[in-house]
């Protein structure tokens, strides 16, 4: 170690280096003795400064849950008042028969819905609560601030119970009733203002009471009355799991004694989980509350589940669990009261991860019940401080695996040390649009209750109380596991929402819906089989009965005869192979369920029509289909000229041969079609092809190229020529050469390919005034380059190609062009959604990147956030911070949306340097805002609308531009709203290469116009242009010389635009395209 | 209705009998302190607002009626005076090495009648017609972007004409300049001028050629020398140990201050509820 004492020595060499005062000082600060401390201090930071950085975030987070002390004062008057009041309800003086309430449904409905049941008769006598006390999340302070709800237990004396009260719901009868008495008790209590039922998480044995307090503070506070018996009201034991607590006659009158006694866990830790209520909480309080950082984990880890939409519902992971697993944590030593909340919520990940409840429960003490028996009974086991209540009786094993998947992800993004992660684990709303591949809803018109009744079996039915969700979740979900093994990484119930309602109120009925997340593996998901076991194997008989008519003997190449299904021909494009899932399901749900599909919305393939040929012009072969599989053969035939140009004999030998054209990774919309012809006509050679695919050539190095940009062009001319003409005679390829490109026909494509030097750029660098053409011969340089690294991303995951088509389309139809929005931006921003975006997997499913693009547009601040594409990995830590520092420092030299990629580190966003605009932006961010909110709602109706959300809206425009049809290029690609006259029109001659009036058209007028208008237009398939002025055109301003530009004298000395004119102009420049002008006043 | 404003008149733009509305040309007589031997005194017009779709051809056609025009020029704008002598740039430039590009802009222009009095009598004008016979001159729309594309086709005999054409010219001038250069190796002084090519070469002095050539000798440097050998180069890159934490530890402190100021986080805002 250095001696903390020695003298300051810099060395006379550097001290002459530093001229400037300041500059001195610094240095002189950096050079000063380091004392023990100060370098203890330093190494740490080194080590942990992510730590110190993520602690600090969580320090603002945690600051911004915590609830004021106004509210907490409030809170502990009002709860009093509330205390006070219970307290002093006299008892009544009688029991009465159930039937004979008199009170009850007059003001107050009983929450309860009974109609399936056949109750049998009890009696009913309101005694004072034997206690009112704090529970739920105040108690142990990990409530949020964000939604102030108490939860408050009223204990029910034991005297409110007979013996048998346990049977067929009484018991829950019962409580429903009392809550029904203290609810018409409140309704005169001056301290509310607003009195609710509502299910305890959707469990609609469990009604509680929602009293909403009367107070003048900002924020509502609302307080939860749970029910609950005395501790001691009966005997633990006689609820565990395979005692039987529900008969069949609670449902059946008539099969009263005849019914099997079936165990009912469910129903029995419904009640466990009440009378273990005490005990849990006091031991709650004795051993997390103490420890101020594991409640403060505790709060985080809630929020973390929450945003992943985990805790909802009848089967989430709710925060009671998350309490005692962190008190199972201390009682183990995982966790103590040294441990910094960073620890805490570490530690908490790291156990879930390593946790196998689903095969070996844990238990907090000794257990009253082995717990091998119960891993058998329930999905997932975790018991209580008591031994006898599971706490995760109800958590689906769904949601329990998905937890673990994510804690995993989780901890991972902890120990990565990377600060800016913090916002992916608690920031980001993580809809379940962006979580899963696929999504289906099952509607209402499925009719799950006549399923349930039809299909689902008795003892379940009496497990589960006659409760349809967790019941027909069971259903479902075993037959989809079964069929989807080995292609879903995971099967995840949505959760659904619970409403509340007044008190005098009936309780609403539910609508029975069901929605399920998949996650697809990507290994396994697009096989088009599903094998069984051999034929003569004992499992045969049940996979046929499963699989029905589907199942099949086939004979595979390694002799093996199998029962198996086919879903589709291995030679099927990936669009089809992609909806193989859906396929299965839709298949499954229809033969055990007998759910038809009309009755299922399915989301996953919809927006792959926006790439789909269209029905004129699609062949019945399946290469033909879309887009994406039309690029195949471009690419394959560009990959044979390569070959064949690199072998020609030139003066300097063709070196390397890459294409830059969207086709070239899979993004073009529009479909290449083999259909390219060439034209001789008077010594011209013209070509005719609707699309034309550019490439790039480069030659060998030379030192011979002149030192003069005209004369490099000359020479490049006269490479160009020679190559041509040794296409044509060589390989017969009909070509010509031009002054910096090559054309060449090959199998029905047209490509054309430019003629790169270095020494051209590097002599156009040094002139100044051609900064515009040495940017954009730079960009020809670099995007082959980017080209090859998109395609790679391609073949890594072949969802990208179709994502990035969805995404153009989707922009091109909202009228935003390639000349606003740069194509080049869509792919790179896509790619940012495949590589960047860590908070999920990849997606598998185009149309969910899609998705994902939106929310990518949708949420980040473009202001302050620099896209770095970091391909194959090459970029150091440093070089990216030094980016986003010089980013940060010199925002204005950079356009409104940055994107940096590893080809071009040092050039500012070169591919979006001249659009968007931010105007442009700010639209694309709005509309994917919008069209986020459209697939939500599309997601759980009935029906998929996929046309809304490629449909261009024409109002608010001030001008529009009618284009006369037959000057409009035949687009090839899927028309959402074809109508059978435009089908009529099609033309069938191919057009001269490179001439679309419309291209020309708006090229003249974005050049002239650009300061007053912005034009859009749909270049798929648009038949109006639409324009809208700036703000500025109703500007008035005095005479001045350089500010004359489409002005005319208005009277006074002054000058306005003249506006009818240029909207002349405009038919003036586009005479015979433009069919008529609209203006919108 | 004729006004004037700093000099320049209003002059109407007609392109169509038939339509009310027209661009206003504003027009005045060009001065200048410095002489232009394109733009002469008392025969140049300045013309500014000219339509993007309106060039020489069709201002030639619109003033003729007034007098005989000599030439027009066009520019971006006012100060985009034309260039004096054009016949160096001229040289190379044939059909297919054209860089110039036609201005589909606003645009100003300054047209030179062959008589003074003719500028006069322009002045005085209220307006200019870009019509005849009932049929405007404009040609745009589809017929100027079919011959648009139809210019642009490639012949390729007609290239390899220029091409080669420009080559031989382009040879000789590069075989005289060398000779020139030989000649001009040590000038009349006796100082030798050093030049990019030629035995004694010189390299660009710009910054990053420098740089390299800096980091280059370094690197070649710390190869031969043993590092951390003597006490006193394990003291110093000790010490540089120490600033390298230091700064760093500074610009953790500063980023963490950044983040604390832009508040990144904001946990319960984003979700929704």
């Amino acid at each position: 170690m250095l001696n903390p004492n020695r003298s300051d020595k810099p060395s006379n060499k550097r001290k002459k280096e530093v001229t400037q005062n300041a500059e001195k000082k610094l240095k002189s600060n950096n050079y000063k003795a380091a004392t023990q401390e100060e370098l203890n201090q330093l190494q740490e930071s080194c080590v942990d400064l992510s730590e110190t950085v993520l602690s600090l975030q969580i320090e603002n987070i945690l600051k911004s849950f915590k609830i004021s002390a106004k509210y907490e004062h409030f809170i502990e008057t009002w709860l009093a008042g509330l205390t006070e009041f219970f307290g002093s309800l006299p008892s009544e003086s009688e029991k009465k028969q159930s039937s004979e309430i008199k009170w009850l449904n007059k003001k107050v409905i009983n929450p309860m819905n009974n109609e399936q049941f056949n109750l049998p008769k009890f009696v009913f006598q309101f005694l004072t609560p034997k206690s009112i006390r704090l529970t739920g999340s105040k108690l142990l302070s990990t409530l949020q601030s964000d939604n102030i709800s108490v939860d408050v237990a009223v204990e029910m004396p034991k005297k409110c119970f007979q013996k048998e009260d346990y049977l067929n719901t009484i018991y829950h009868q019962k409580k429903a009733i009392y809550l029904c008495y203290l609810a018409s008790k409140l309704r005169k209590w001056d301290q509310q203002t607003n009195l609710e039922f509502t299910y305890d998480r959707l469990d609609a044995l469990r009604p509680i009471l929602r009293i909403t307090a009367t107070s003048d503070l900002k924020k509502t506070i609302t307080c939860n009355v749970h029910v609950q018996a005395e501790e001691g009201s009966f005997k633990l034991s006689r609820f565990v799991p395979w005692n039987s607590n529900v008969r069949d006659a609670l449902f059946d009158a008539s099969d009263s004694e005849s019914g099997d006694i079936v165990p009912t866990p469910h129903h029995n830790m419904s009640i466990m989980r009440d009378l273990t209520s005490l005990a849990n909480d006091n031991f709650l309080v004795e051993t997390v509350k103490p420890v101020v950082n594991v409640t403060k984990g505790i709060s985080l880890f809630k929020l973390w589940l929450k945003a992943r939409c985990l805790n909802e519902d009848f089967c989430g992971f709710n925060g009671h669990i998350v309490s005692m697993f962190a008190a199972y944590l201390i009682k183990t030593k995982k966790l103590n009261s040294s441990m910094s909340v960073f620890d805490v919520i570490r530690s908490i990940f790291l156990n879930l991860k390593f946790s196998k409840w689903h095969v070996k429960g844990i238990a907090i003490v000794e257990t009253m019940i082995p717990i091998e028996k119960s891993n058998e009974i329930f999905d997932v086991v975790f018991y209580d401080s008591t031994g006898w209540y599971n706490v995760c009786g109800s958590l689906s094993l769904d949601i329990y695996l998905r937890t673990i998947e994510e804690s995993s992800r989780a901890l991972a993004f902890l120990d990565s040390k990377n600060v800016n992660n913090f916002r992916y684990l608690f920031l980001q709303d993580m809809n379940p649009l962006f979580q899963f591949d696929h999504l289906f809803h099952i509607t209402e018109t499925a009719k799950l209750d006549k399923i349930l009744s039809e299909h689902g079996c008795k003892s379940d039915r009496d497990n589960y109380v006659g409760q349809w969700y967790p019941h027909i979740l069971k259903l479902f979900t075993s037959i989809l596991r079964r069929g989807l093994t080995g292609r879903i990484h995971s099967l995840t119930p949505l959760p659904t929402k619970g409403s509340s309602w007044q008190v005098t109120e009936s309780p609403p009925n539910t609508v029975k819906t069901l929605s399920f997340g998949i996650k697809l593996n990507m290994d396994n998901c697009l096989d088009v089989l599903t094998k069984g076991p051999q034929a003569n194997h004992v499992d045969a008989e049940s996979f046929k009965l499963f699989w029905g008519s589907k199942s099949d003997l086939r004979r595979f190449q390694d002799g093996n005869i199998t029962e198996s299904c086919v879903w589709a021909s291995p030679s099927d494009n990936l669009m089809k192979k992609r909806l193989i899932t859906r396929d299965i399901c839709l298949f499954l749900m229809n033969h055990h369920y007998n759910i038809k599909a009309p009755h299922i919305n399915y989301v996953a393939g919809q927006f792959d029509l926006a790439y789909r040929v269209s029905r004129t012009f699609a062949n019945s072969d399946s290469e033909y289909e879309n887009s994406e599989n039309l690029a195949l053969a471009v690419i394959r035939s560009f990959d044979d000229l390569a070959k064949m140009l690199r072998s020609l004999d030139v003066e300097l030998e063709v070196t390397s041969v890459l294409g830059s054209s969207p086709v070239f990774r899979y993004c073009e919309i529009n479909p290449v079609l083999p259909n390219a012809t060439l034209l001789e006509k008077e010594n011209l050679k013209i070509f005719q092809s609707y699309r034309t695919n550019d490439g790039v050539i480069e030659l060998a190095s030379s030192g011979k190229w002149p030192d003069d940009v005209v004369a490099i062009n000359h020479v490049k001319a006269a490479f160009c020529l020679k190559i041509a003409q040794q296409l044509n005679e060589k390989c017969q390829l009909k070509s010509r050469g031009n002054v910096d490109t090559v054309e060449v026909l090959k199998d029905g494509f047209l490509f054309r390919f430019k003629l790169l030097v270095k020494k051209e750029l590097a002599l156009m660098k040094e002139m100044p005034q051609r900064k515009m053409d040495s940017f954009l011969m730079e960009k020809d340089f670099i995007l082959p380059k980017l080209n090859t690294a998109l395609h790679t991303l391609y073949l890594k995951n072949p969802c990208y190609g179709p994502a990035v088509l969805i995404a153009k389309r989707w922009l091109y139809s909202q009228l935003i062009d390639p000349f606003l929005w740069p194509d080049i931006c869509t792919e790179l921003l896509m790619a940012y959604v495949f590589i960047e975006n860590k908070s999920y997997d990849q997606p598998l499913q185009p149309q969910f990147a899609f998705i994902r693009f939106l929310e990518l547009l949708r949420t980040t601040d473009w202001r302050s956030h620099l896209v770095i594409l970091d391909f194959s990995e090459e970029l150091k830590d440093t070089q990216i911070s030094e980016m986003e520092n010089n980013f940060k420092s010199d925002r204005n030299s950079y356009p409104p949306l940055s994107i940096i990629t590893s080809y071009d580190t040092k050039k500012n966003s070169m591919w979006s340097k001249l659009a968007p605009t931010v105007e442009v932006l700010t639209r694309v961010t709005i509309l994917s805002n919008h069209t986020i909110q459209l697939f939500e709602e599309n997601m759980l109706s009935d029906v998929f609308r996929t046309k809304m959300f490629f449909k261009a809206s024409y109002e608010g425009y001030d001008v529009l531009l009618a284009l006369r049809k037959n000057h409009l290029r035949t687009t090839h690609i899927y028309d959402f709203f074809m109508n059978t006259k435009k089908h009529n029109l099609v033309d069938k001659t191919v057009p001269a290469a490179g001439f679309n009036p419309v291209d020309y058209f708006l090229r003249e007028l974005r050049a002239a116009y650009s300061d007053l208008a912005i034009f859009f237009y749909n270049p798929c398939g648009g038949d109006t242009i639409a324009v809208l002025w700036k703000p500025n055109v109703l500007e008035v301003s005095d005479f001045d010389p350089n500010n004359m530009n489409g002005r005319r004298y208005r009277g006074h000395q002054k000058y306005e635009y003249n506006l009818p004119q240029i909207i002349e102009d405009f038919q003036i420049i586009g005479r015979g395209l433009v069919e008529n002008v609209i203006q919108n006043k | 209705m004729s006004h004037k404003t700093q000099g320049f008149t209003v002059l109407n733009l007609k392109h169509r009998s038939d339509r009310n509305t027209c661009h206003q040309l504003f027009v005045k007589e060009y001065s200048s302190r410095k002489v232009h031997t394109k733009l002469p005194e008392q025969r140049t017009l300045l013309i500014l607002n000219v339509p993007p779709y309106v060039h020489e051809q069709e201002l030639k056609f619109a003033f003729e009626r007034i007098g005989e025009v000599e030439n027009v020029y066009l520019g971006t704008d006012a100060n985009d005076l034309p260039p004096m002598d054009d016949e160096t740039s001229d040289k190379y430039v044939g059909k297919y090495f054209n860089t110039k590009k036609s201005l589909e802009i606003f645009k100003c222009a300054w047209l030179v009648f062959k008589a003074s009095r003719s500028l006069r009598a322009a002045l005085k004008e209220e307006e200019v017609v870009l019509h005849q016979n009932e049929r405007t001159i404009l040609v745009t729309g589809m017929d100027k972007w079919m011959s648009e594309y139809t210019a642009q086709l490639t012949n390729e005999k007609e290239l390899e004409v220029e091409v080669n054409k420009f080559m031989n010219v382009f040879e000789v001038d590069e075989m005289k300049e060398k000779e020139q250069e030989k000649r001009m190796e040590t000038d009349e002084d006796g100082w030798t001028v050093v030049k990019k090519s030629g035995r004694n070469a010189g390299f660009q002095q710009k910054e990053t050629v420098i740089t390299k050539i800096e980091d280059k000798i370094a690197a070649r440097k710390s190869k031969k020398e043993l590092a951390n050998f003597y006490t006193f180069q394990i003291r110093e890159s000790k010490q540089r140990h120490i600033i390298s934490m230091r700064k760093k530890f500074e610009a953790d402190k500063r980023k963490v201050e950044q983040m604390k100021k832009e508040r990144k986080f904001k946990p319960l805002g984003s979700l929704k509820h």
